[in-house]
């Protein structure tokens, strides 16, 4: 058994639902697409940067 | 959504499925550790009922297994196309991405399991209702939360790239059954038996044609001949060989062990490098019967059931290695450039790893003798050590002083279980990696409340005068980390005992509300104390670390409740600094000069005349 169950049980909610208020909702949405979309943008850019570095590998 | 089909153990023994969300927005290596941790839990809690959020390009892995219940692809490329050239088409999106989200949404789970360890991730989650939520989600004020344990361990450790020893494939598989073990209770008695022990894959859809030709002019399905497969690619060429290095490696294999089938493994992206090896391969004559040049040719159901078929694995830090470790082929992993082997490397038995100190040293001279030393291992031990069977293979003796080469074991479960990798050669520490046994084991005794005995993965053979220099320096600054820690837990008490003593903590007089400030105000002082400290000694950075992300994540309603995890996170953190201080002693014990016990004995002198051959009696000394 865990030395110490409260930090190991996680966020616990004894009546989940979904997300009743909509600004929220709407709020975190955008945080999920912002962000998804920063990810992309970063890795499109290190792509970028690795497919240049091979370039030179083969030069 | 697709939906795999129903769990018919769970409905044979009418226990209620467990209904599991896992987020796993990584790439495929995330995506097969993710699964493996999973396979562990599935098979102590058959009801578990595990729904996967991936993103669509890397979904094939978990297609390929029969016992997740849904996939739920995020179609990231077409999603957000628009929105990623043009951000005016963002508020475009948004619909269609609230529609993607509406069938996560529209029933509680039991457990939303976040293993992305991501921004992107924890906003997802924060979005899913669910009773239990383990790893990064967002609270209702849209701030970050990691509200477990294990979480707060990546968060700080793993993320925070301080060394650490503990697989994250161990780390995931450790989180998910305690918080089963928490919530459902233990599993059942003969849990463990169920059939997904057998196969993790499902090949019955692999269609991959097996020409003849591919081999060039060898048949594919001859059982007397062994299978060598080659990842020649990476997510970065810091990763892996050079295409140069990796045609003079097929070239020493094709020369040395002519029977052996060599197969070229990579994706789309790595066409061009496996041509410029065919062609290097090539200039050089090595004749090319049984060579198969398979990169970029293979779906993943095809990639990993070669894999499968083959007796060796060698490649760099990729997917293919978590793929090997789970079909259960060996694995000869080049852990190069930017990488953690501890965290990230190859999972189970009798796997290598190589890891230079110099990239010059890994020669592919220097990788075929050690596959050569590794595939005929009974054979070589009983002769000779693998530092003897490099230099006798011609291998330069200072690169083999500077090389790594490790064993990976998966310790008994009363050793702590989980992967380890044990030194075959050059046994010394490096002071990283003594930190790495010291944080995992610190955070074993954390979070699993059980751990072996200190340093028992430790011996004299491995220690050195560097090491014991850098040891010795800590002494010192964990003495005074201990006595920060003490003063952080009595002020925080202090804090909680005086908001208890007031009526309200909304109203309170000027006086009182000056003395809770003062507390307050010394708390942030010993913080900014810890931060000077590991400022003047990295080596303990991981406990300011975990201070910073352990104060984010406290969660009281009122200021005594503040006040008393306060006092709990300190105290934790000033047991974890008292077994490291704890370690330090162990390791400078190990450098002291032991009574060595005389174990030599007289041996006795046999009489010239003496007509019997007499036993020599060893504790009996001889005087003449």
């Amino acid at each position: 058994m865990a030395a110490d169950g409260t930090l190991l049980q996680g966020e616990v909610s004894d009546n989940p639902g979904a997300l009743s208020d909509s600004i929220v909702i709407q709020k975190m949405l955008q945080g999920f697409l912002n962000s998804l979309i920063d990810e992309q943008v970063r890795d499109l850019r290190k792509e970028a940067l690795e497919n240049s570095i091979q370039d030179k590998d083969v030069r | 959504m697709t939906q795999k089909g129903s769990s018919s153990q769970s409905a044979l023994k009418a226990v209620p499925p467990i209904r599991c969300v896992v987020v796993q927005l990584a790439r495929l290596g995330d995506n097969l550790q993710s699964l493996m941790a999973l396979r562990a839990a599935k098979q102590l809690y058959p009801q578990l009922e595990i729904t996967l959020v991936v993103r669509d390009s890397f979904a094939a892995a978990a297609h390929r297994v029969p016992w997740v219940h849904q996939i739920h692809e995020l179609p990231t490329t077409t999603l957000l196309e628009g929105a990623v050239s043009d951000p005016t088409k963002k508020d475009e999106v948004l619909p269609s991405l609230a529609r993607w989200l509406s069938g996560l949404v529209s029933q509680p789970w039991d457990i939303a399991l976040n293993w992305t360890f991501s921004e992107s991730s924890s906003w997802l989650t924060g979005l899913l209702p669910a009773r239990v939520k383990l790893g990064y989600s967002r609270r209702k004020d849209l701030t970050l939360s990691a509200s477990d344990g294990w979480t707060h361990y990546v968060q700080a450790v793993v993320q925070g790239e301080i060394p650490q020893n503990i697989h994250l494939t161990d780390i995931l598989t450790t989180q998910l059954l305690t918080a089963l073990q928490i919530h459902v209770g233990d599993p059942e008695a003969d849990a463990g038996n169920q059939s997904i022990t057998r196969g993790f894959f499902d090949f019955s859809q692999a269609s991959f044609n097996f020409k003849q030709t591919d081999l060039q002019g060898r048949p594919w399905r001859d059982p007397a001949r062994r299978w060598i497969a080659f990842q020649i690619g990476a997510g970065h060429s810091t990763k892996t060989l050079s295409p140069q290095e990796w045609a003079k490696l097929i070239e020493i294999f094709r020369k040395n062990r002519p029977e052996l089938n060599l197969l070229l493994l990579g994706g789309a992206g790595d066409l061009t490098r496996q041509n410029e090896i065919r062609e290097l391969i090539v200039a050089q004559g090595v004749p090319q019967q049984g060579i198969a040049y398979l990169a970029g040719d293979c779906e993943f159901q095809d990639w990993a059931s070669v894999i499968e078929r083959s007796h060796w694995l060698i490649s760099g830090d990729t997917s293919a290695i978590h793929v090997a470790s789970i079909v259960g082929t060996r694995i000869l992993n080049l852990s190069l450039g930017n990488v953690r082997y501890m965290e990230t490397g190859p999972y189970g038995n009798g796997h290598i790893v190589m890891r230079p100190d110099q990239r010059t040293d890994l020669t592919p001279e220097m990788i075929f003798h050690t596959w050569e030393y590794f595939s005929s291992e009974f054979r070589a031990q009983k002769s000779l050590t693998l530092g003897i069977h490099l230099e006798t293979e011609g291998c330069p003796p200072e690169s083999i002083q500077r090389m790594q080469i490790l064993r990976s074991r998966i310790r008994d479960a009363d050793a702590g279980g989980g992967v380890v990798y044990e030194a075959v050669l050059n046994e010394t520490l490096s002071f990283n990696d003594w930190i790495a046994q010291v944080t995992g084991y610190i955070a074993r005794a954390w979070y699993c409340g059980w751990t072996p005995a200190i340093g028992h993965e430790l011996s004299r053979g491995h220690i050195h005068p560097d090491l014991i220099r850098s040891v010795r320096s800590l002494e010192e600054p964990l003495h005074v980390l201990i006595k920060i820690c003490e003063e952080s837990k009595r002020t925080a008490i202090t804090l909680q005992r005086k908001v208890g003593a007031l009526r309200s903590q909304k109203v309170m007089g000027l006086e009182a509300k000056q003395s809770l400030q003062q507390q307050a105000d010394k708390l942030m002082e010993l913080e900014q104390l810890i931060e000077r400290l590991v400022h003047a000694q990295p080596a303990l950075a991981m406990f300011f670390r975990f201070a910073k992300v352990s104060m984010h994540n406290l969660s009281g309603d009122d200021i005594a409740e503040l006040g008393k995890q306060t006092a709990t996170v300190y105290n934790r953190l000033g047991q974890g600094a008292q077994t490291f201080k704890e370690w330090v002693a162990h390791l400078l014990s190990l450098s002291k000069p032991m009574v060595v016990e005389n174990r030599s004995r007289v041996i006795p002198v046999e009489f010239r005349n003496s007509t019997k051959s007499k036993t020599p009696n060893p504790d009996h000394e001889v005087t003449t």
